[in-house]
């Protein structure tokens, strides 16, 4: 997702984007993050969340297989996993409201599944700022 | 394990910054987008 392109859109709406990594906090700070990024070493979240392991067979699916052959035309090259990170762990994307009631849940199934940026922000539109953002 | 619903009320998790020191998900205000990545590169 193309989210710091957006993030102003979203802040908008008043929404504040908070990344989340299985990473180690010392992983964290070595790295350059665009956005606001916590990280949950033990993957208590992710399992709260009901965010699956996939299977090694994932990665052979085509969608997968496009998916990161458009990022490396991108410029993304393959840099090597954090100590202690699930290769198998799959991510997740939801909307709080204000008072932490899930408004919006999208669990991957495999790394390719993951909504754009512009779905996101529809779902603000609908969920939290009707008359807020433009997509 | 499904997790939560939509409609469920969140639990306050926990969670660590970059520089060790821990945050929980009620030390931010208003509406929040939780991006779980698989990995951090």
């Amino acid at each position: 997702m193309q989210v710091q392109e957006r993030l102003p859109e979203i802040r908008q709406a008043g929404v504040t984007v908070v990344v989340i990594t299985q990473s180690k906090p010392e992983a964290l700070s070595a790295a350059s993050l665009p956005l606001p990024t916590v990280c949950d070493p033990a993957r208590v979240a992710y399992r709260y969340f009901g965010l699956d392991r996939g299977r090694w067979s994932m990665f052979f699916r085509w969608s997968v297989l496009l998916r990161y052959l458009r990022l490396i035309f991108t410029g993304w090259r393959p840099s090597g996993w954090e100590s202690g990170e699930d290769l198998l762990q799959l991510g997740g994307d939801f909307i709080l409201s204000a008072s932490r009631q899930l408004l919006y849940a999208h669990r991957s199934n495999d790394p390719a599944d993951r909504p754009s940026i512009g779905d996101i922000i529809h779902q603000i539109q609908l969920l939290i700022a009707p008359k807020g953002i433009e997509s | 394990m499904p997790g939560p619903r939509v409609g469920d009320t969140i639990a306050d998790l926990s969670f660590f910054r970059p520089d060790g020191s821990a945050v929980l998900l009620s030390d931010y205000s208003g509406p929040l987008l939780l991006i779980f990545l698989r990995h951090l590169r």
